[in-house]
């Protein structure tokens, strides 16, 4: 039994997942150290600010996107809810007047809404997810046109603006959302039941079944988190710029993907992990700002976000094949 | 085994069709408390259909089953589970990315306040149940999908030992391991035996079909060609009633 005690903390704990979320870490940490020596600015409080609040919009949608990709499912239409809200938000505040918590209220039930529609159409009709929220990334987009044209609403209330652009102490406001979402995402995927069966379905759905759990239930719910947040991401994104404009939020969701993905959360569902997600997004999060600080253009940027993505799962796949008798 | 324990299932006259095809026939079945029932036959005999009745995967379309006596209806899987029956498939049906702890406690995690898993509860919960079948405990700190296929089985054991289950069905549990392992995985029924389990094994193998079982049941196309004890028949009488030759008398089936 003394064994078991010192061996076995945590019902959860494996030596396998812990290596992997150790060696992400480490790879963040050389990341930042090889930037720190490229750059004098890299590890100002400035610089490291800013990191992170362009981070804090990518940690909240990156939260819905470990559940679903946790669940084995996938959500590329995250980018097109975010802008949808967007919409929502310049039209209800700038063109109807709303009072600020009644256009965020309604930025979110739209969020939500569109969320649970992915939900019925891949639990109910059974339409797989990457075909569902393919179709879904362009209609919803398209919607956001329809709403806006070409036009921008911009000059938002200042208690709106704040969630973008204002501070508590010295910390900007959105990473402190960022940082709540992210908490709560942690306790939820790693101590609650909703977390364990969101990752049994993804693992093994015919076990997850077996044992009783709702599956489509399950599945469902993580597309309505992600529409959830992509919603609160819209509305510190629309803050963060003062506007609104039907083309927010173009080209993030296989940044979100990606983030996830280089986290260590498998894309064949079952392992998912929070604290991997969070490297994740400041893995990029470093590269992206260490690159352009270096004197590296946008387009040096992508191509090292597309080749980082690729090595971090392969490295995984490799370390996995050839660690069958670790401990 | 003595003649004077009450059964613990009795399943009789079970029909069962599928559109046109009668997949089961007037099949009765009888299980003891810590009595090990293999049932064997060819594809489409109508083993697994059994099976997935009293799992509560399927319905009866006609015929009753007796829990302990008492008369009761298994209209689902979450059913079964509640009256102490645990169904062990060939496939396991583990979340191979849970640890072994995770597997056991799935669907019936206890939790304390703030919704928070009992980590507490589940670690001495699992610890203890893997203590007295003696498993090594060295693979609680793994995901399953890293452990060895007599492992995975254990593992898929230890939960139905560790609910109490009353009734353990398993399907083809040796199919998939090699002889060492097939040993292990026949102490650990020999333990589900000697704390009065009900056990139904189902096999096409006649090594595991008479190292472990008590009494051999034989079904041919949806009906019962036989019921034997292990040590009053042979490999080749049970191949032969596999076959369907010399089907016996309904009425000598349900006499064990």
């Amino acid at each position: 039994m003394e064994y078991i005690k010192n061996k076995w903390r945590h019902y959860n704990d494996s030596y396998p997942m812990f290596l992997e979320i150790f060696s992400t870490a480490v790879a963040f940490l050389a990341l930042v150290i090889i930037f720190a020596i490229l750059s004098d600015v890299f590890f100002t409080f400035r610089n490291v600010i800013n990191i992170l609040r362009r981070a804090s919009i990518y940690l909240i949608m990156c939260t819905g996107m470990t559940f679903c990709i946790g669940s084995a499912g996938i959500d590329i239409s995250t980018e097109s809810i975010l802008g949808v809200c967007t919409a929502i938000l310049g039209i209800s505040i700038m063109v109807w007047g709303l009072p600020v918590s009644a256009g965020i209220l309604l930025a979110i039930i739209t969020g939500f809404v569109l969320g649970l529609f992915n939900a019925a159409v891949i639990t109910v009709l059974k339409v797989p997810p990457i075909i569902t929220t393919l179709g879904t990334w362009t209609a919803y987009r398209g919607i956001a046109f329809v709403l806006l044209g070409g036009d921008i609403h911009y000059g938002f209330p200042d208690s709106f603006v704040w969630m973008g652009q204002g501070f508590v102490g010295v910390i900007p406001a959105p990473i402190i959302i960022a940082s709540i979402v992210v908490i709560a995402g942690l306790y939820v995927l790693n101590f609650t039941r909703t977390g364990t069966y969101i990752k049994a379905v993804g693992g093994n759905e015919a076990a997850a079944q077996a044992a009783g759990i709702n599956t489509w239930f399950y599945k469902g719910l993580t597309y309505t988190i992600v529409g959830v947040l992509a919603a609160l991401a819209a509305v510190i994104a629309t803050a963060r710029v003062d506007a609104a404009q039907a083309v927010m939020g173009q080209g993030m969701s296989l940044h979100v993907i990606a983030s996830v993905v280089i986290g260590g959360t498998s894309i064949f569902g079952g392992r998912a992990t929070m604290i991997g997600t969070i490297l994740g997004v400041l893995i990029l999060g470093v590269l992206e700002n260490g690159l352009l600080l270096a004197g590296f253009s946008h387009f040096w940027q992508l191509i090292a976000l597309g080749l980082v993505t690729i090595v971090a799962v392969a490295v995984r796949t490799v370390r996995q094949k050839t660690s069958e008798d670790l401990i | 085994m003595s003649t004077d324990k009450k059964p613990i299932i009795e399943m009789k006259n079970i029909s069962k069709s599928f559109g046109g095809v009668q997949a089961l026939k007037n099949v009765d079945l009888t299980l003891y408390p810590g009595e090990v029932l293999g049932i064997v036959g060819d594809n489409g005999a109508g083993k697994s259909t059994l099976i997935k009745i009293l799992s509560g995967v399927y319905q009866q379309d006609e015929g009753e089953i007796y829990l302990k006596g008492e008369k009761v209806k298994i209209n689902s899987a979450i059913k079964a589970r509640d009256l102490g029956i645990e169904t062990i498939y060939q496939n396991l049906l583990l979340v191979e990315e849970f640890t072994p702890a995770q597997n056991i406690y799935l669907a019936r995690e206890p939790v304390e306040n703030f919704r928070k898993l009992d980590f507490d509860k589940m670690k001495q919960g699992v610890a203890k149940t893997l203590d007295k079948i003696g498993i090594d405990l060295n693979m609680l700190g793994k995901v399953t999908k890293k452990l060895s296929g007599g492992q995975q089985q254990a593992v898929a054991i230890s939960r139905a030992i560790h609910w109490d289950a009353e009734i353990v069905i398993m399907d083809e549990p040796t199919a998939a391991l090699g002889v060492d392992e097939t040993e292990k995985v026949f102490n650990l029924i020999t333990q589900l035996k000697e704390q009065e389990v009900g056990v139904i094994v189902i096999s096409h193998n006649m090594r595991d079909v008479f190292g472990i079982v008590d009494r051999i049941q034989v079904l041919h196309l949806g009906e019962v060609a036989g019921v034997k004890k292990k040590e009053e028949t042979n490999e080749e009488e049970i191949v032969k009633l596999i076959m369907g030759v010399g089907k016996e008398e309904k009425s000598m089936s349900t006499t064990h």
